[in-house]
């Protein structure tokens, strides 16, 4: 009886095993396939039956990107300058921010950080024609500024929510041993607070420069020439130019990928449970 | 007895009962200072963007020119009686439901696995939320080329299986385009259930299962009946969260097959786009946005409730 009963739960568990593997292979095939074709000479793409394995290591679709013709690097940069720009902006607004929510009580402050949360639900695409005027009469329409404000608005309410999180698990008693101690408010947050905060600063700002990076809609809306596109406009153009240069076009992904996955995978903890506080904690 | 002391307490007393201006600002300037910058940039960029998405709809708007006559509810008549923003959401509950259903079958049983797994197992969790993280443009660059019609390794791997006889041109034919998209977007969405999920998993004690075991559970009641209502909470905000994601999702379809072919695959926010970008239709793609923001809204209202609710039993 207990014999039987083991043997049915070793089946269980290698089918489950089994299962896992092939959910594994289901996630992470595509980035293979990304990879190896990018290493393919152009023709071997459409070679019949696909090949696992380039017969031949090429490099060429990555020179090609950087070639002087290319306006590669140039998007490269684009997309760089707005994702930076984004992230450091919106951690600053964000710090002071959740700095206020978490260690100041005053009238407001439930409903306000509570329709911040709120925004992360918002339908941007709900947005994008006010948004368009409004960026074409200031002058910002086609321009990397109208880039950046635009993605703020979006990321600064999810900067908030995680630096809330750090800074509440600095205990109270710090700020009121540095208060009696003589230090105002403004020295409390520079000298104590921030310093402690570091890593979750870091963390944040890598956090919306990922999201920024990745930014299609706004950037497809708000820009329109060649010298402005950033790297998702840019892929997204590739078609287009290139006729079906699947080579390039997977070099051009794995370059656009690659700083998100090994920011990602350097940054996992924080990570992961930045997108779970929201959905466990609440 | 009358002190000095005494008496400077019941002035300020006085002072605190009625409403001093002053004494407010002193004492709440610097939180509400802090706060001011992100509390700019929300009503500039996304209230008053909102609002006024709610006065175009109501005018005829053209980049052209200059006037901008009210039209009352012409761009409402337009859209609403226009076929295509009947298949445009029927598609978008079609693309949501399904793409959501099969992340949280492929999350769910990840989750339960991983959960018996320890230190490996948070590793292949980091791993495998890969595909979450990834730009979705790139997401739809893969997916293109493995659903390629010929030289397509799907294709080779369903007639290798026996699933399907020939190659199919997944998207470029209007009844394959939304399964195909579907599956790129379960395979970029399912991580987030799983973490959700898994993170869920661990706040239940295993006494629970072990005291049901000894009870003589079985492995899919005890699912059943303990992980699945012990879950509620994260299940119903992870699944709010991705319906309305999903729902709004532009980068994928736009990169796999612009809403196209024949509109199969057009969705809220492509039709919004290409409304007021491609056919510079301002009017009827703000009156569309009102329609969107509305539905989202009532999504919105009713989960901020029951989060109230449900937060204030736990």
């Amino acid at each position: 009886m207990q014999h039987a009963g083991s043997r049915s739960f070793s089946l269980v568990r290698l089918t489950s095993y089994a299962y896992l593997a092939l959910i594994g292979v289901f996630a992470i095939f595509p980035f293979y396939w990304m990879l190896i074709n990018s290493l393919k000479a152009p023709n071997e793409v459409f070679a019949i039956p696909p090949t696992y394995f380039p017969s031949e290591v090429s490099f060429d679709s990555y020179t090609n990107l950087f070639a002087s013709n290319s306006m590669f690097p140039r998007n490269m940069l684009n997309s760089f300058i707005v994702a930076t720009s984004t992230a450091v902006l919106a951690t600053l607004i964000a710090t002071m921010a959740g700095y206020s929510f978490s260690k100041f009580r005053f009238p407001g402050n439930r409903p306000i950080s509570y329709s911040l949360f709120l925004t992360q639900m918002f339908p941007v695409a709900a947005i994008l024609v006010p948004l368009f005027i409004i960026f074409q009469r200031l002058g910002l329409y086609n321009t990397l500024g109208a880039l950046i404000l635009a993605g703020m608005a979006f990321s600064v309410p999810v900067a908030i929510w995680l630096m809330i999180g750090f800074f509440d698990a600095i205990p109270s008693e710090l700020i009121d041993a540095a208060l009696i101690d003589g230090a105002s408010q403004i020295g409390v947050l520079f000298r104590i607070i921030l310093p402690i905060s570091v890593n979750g600063i870091v963390a944040t700002t890598m956090y919306i420069f990922i999201s920024a990076w990745s930014e299609l809609l706004f950037a497809v809306t708000f820009t329109s020439s060649r010298e402005l596109a950033t790297l998702p406009v840019a892929l997204s153009n590739f078609t287009g130019q290139y006729g079906t240069d699947w080579t390039g076009m997977m070099a051009a992904s794995v370059l656009t990928a690659l700083p998100v996955a090994i920011i990602f995978l350097s940054l996992q903890r924080f990570f992961v449970e930045g997108i779970t506080s929201g959905a466990v904690k609440n | 007895m009358i002190t000095p002391d005494s008496r400077t307490q019941a002035g300020s007393r006085a002072e605190t009962a009625g409403f001093s201006l002053k004494r407010w600002w002193q004492r709440y300037r610097l939180p509400y200072f802090l706060l001011l910058p992100a509390v700019v940039i929300f009503v500039a960029i996304i209230l008053y963007p909102a609002l006024s998405t709610v006065w175009i709809s109501f005018h005829k708007v053209q980049l052209t020119s200059v006037e901008e006559p009210f039209v009352g509810l012409k761009n409402y008549q337009i859209i609403l009686s226009s076929s295509l923003l009947q298949k445009v959401i029927t598609n978008s509950f079609v693309w949501t439901l399904s793409s959501i259903f099969f992340q949280f079958v492929i999350g769910f049983s990840t989750a339960l696995i991983l959960d018996r797994m320890s230190g490996v197992g948070n590793f292949l969790r980091g791993i495998l939320l890969l595909p979450w993280v990834m730009p979705g443009i790139v997401i739809a660059f893969i997916w293109r080329l493995i659903l390629s019609p010929d030289w397509g390794i799907a294709n080779l791997f369903l007639m290798q299986i026996g699933a399907i006889h020939e190659s199919v041109a997944w998207l470029a034919r209007p009844s394959t385009a939304m399964t195909a998209v579907i599956v790129a977007n379960v395979w970029k969405g399912f991580p987030f259930w799983m973490v959700t999920i898994s993170a869920g998993l661990k706040g239940i004690s295993s006494e629970i299962y072990d005291a049901a075991a000894v009870d003589g559970a079985s492995g899919w009641r005890m699912i059943r009946y303990i992980t699945l209502p012990l879950l509620r909470f994260p299940l119903f905000v992870t699944s709010t969260l991705a319906f309305i994601w999903t729902f709004n999702y532009f980068d994928l379809i736009f990169g796999m097959t612009r809403g196209g072919p024949l509109d199969a695959t057009r969705t809220v926010p492509l039709y919004i786009y290409d409304t007021a970008f491609t056919s510079f239709r301002m009017g009827e793609a703000s009156a569309g946005s009102v329609l969107l923001l509305i539905m989202m809204s009532v999504i919105i209202f009713i989960y901020a409730r029951s989060m109230r609710v449900q937060g204030g039993q736990s």
